[in-house]
């Protein structure tokens, strides 16, 4: 059975992309949700733990400055 | 990329490759396993006219006590320390750095003194043969004399090496009963180039503490005496005396700019810290 997308010029459908997109956002947004409390959020995958330590840290500054 | 024209010799005993070393004047490298030295080959990272090839020098794959040392010969490879195939004075010590050295493949051929003649800042040899105070014995057409492990790496793949030189055994003390030690890299998989290490030999009785801290964009910092580090004294209850503020202000005095950087290697060196005391 053929059911050719109305959208694209050949009617061609993504397949597979769907299931790797959403997944770094899922975790982002699981991330930033533990980070919160820190006043941290990131916006860039992939998330290692030096991009952690190193928002965390700059996060610690910017509140050590504005007090 | 290959590697470019060079010429090959395979001398059949050490004074062969000695002669061979010398008479090049720097201009020869020394091959034993290749695992660092054939990816610099073929990068053309090195361009030497001869290679010497001494992997097939039966000298240089003993291992013997010698007193309170042993004699570790420079062409004995990660895996035969990590199979035991050569006797152990460390207490399991580098029975297991030995086992977690780049993957299996590389542990097959690469060899300690090849390792450390590389000088990469994040390869395990380089901290632990420092932390266990260990020495290379270098010897020349003129002689041998012996150099500390911390004092041989002088660099990011630099060495104390004079051409003419190579690198015939590794020298290691007999820990004793009641040191503890630990070993932590920070990997994020298995087999990669380590991001921070730690390595720490700790004798509470005799109030001894060794402390390397490596995988920096320079020579490991080497903590001889490393009583600062916990208060000044080294207890038995050492692990509850870290201070990482210590940590930090020595990592940032030795040129560690970026806190993130030194956060890391401070939390590592934590969990060697940790891993001696448990």
């Amino acid at each position: 059975m053929e059911t050719p997308s109305p959208y694209t010029m050949f009617g061609v459908k993504g397949i597979g992309e769907g299931g790797a997109i959403a997944p770094p956002a899922a975790i982002a947004n699981a991330v930033n949700d533990a980070l919160r409390p820190l006043g941290v959020e990131l916006l860039h995958s992939p998330i290692s733990p030096r991009r952690v330590v190193e928002a965390i840290l700059a996060a610690r500054e910017a509140e050590r400055s504005a007090a | 990329m290959k590697a470019a024209a060079f010429a090959y010799e395979r001398p059949s005993d050490l004074s062969k490759a000695l002669a061979l070393t010398a008479r090049t004047n720097g201009s020869s490298k020394i091959i034993a396993g290749g695992q660092s030295l054939g990816p610099m080959l073929n990068l053309r990272l090195v361009e030497p006219d001869l290679i010497i090839d001494i992997a097939g020098l039966s000298e240089l794959k003993q291992a013997d006590h010698d007193g309170d040392e042993l004699v570790i010969g420079a062409c004995i490879t990660h895996s035969d320390i990590e199979d035991g195939r050569i006797p152990d004075v460390t207490r399991g010590a580098m029975q297991r750095v030995a086992g977690g050295i780049a993957y299996r493949a590389v542990r097959n051929r690469g060899t300690i003194a090849g390792s450390l003649c590389h000088a990469d800042p994040a390869a395990d040899w380089v901290s632990t043969l420092s932390a266990l105070g260990a020495k290379l014995t270098l010897r020349s057409l003129a002689g041998a004399r012996d150099v500390a492990t911390e004092d041989f790496v002088t660099g990011a793949l630099e060495t104390a090496l004079k051409p003419g030189e190579i690198v015939e055994a590794v020298r290691v003390p007999v820990m004793t009963p009641t040191a503890r030690w630990g070993y932590v890299k920070a990997c994020r998989k298995p087999g990669e180039f380590a991001h921070a290490i730690a390595a720490v030999l700790i004798d509470p009785e005799a109030a001894t503490a060794r402390v390397v801290v490596g995988a920096l964009e320079r020579a490991p910092i080497v903590l001889g005496d490393a009583a600062e580090l916990f208060g000044g004294r080294i207890t038995g209850d050492f692990e509850r005396q870290f201070d990482a503020r210590v940590a930090d202000a020595i990592l940032l005095k030795a040129g560690i700019a970026n806190a993130a950087d030194r956060h890391i290697h401070a939390a590592v060196l934590r969990r060697a810290i940790n891993e001696a005391a448990a």
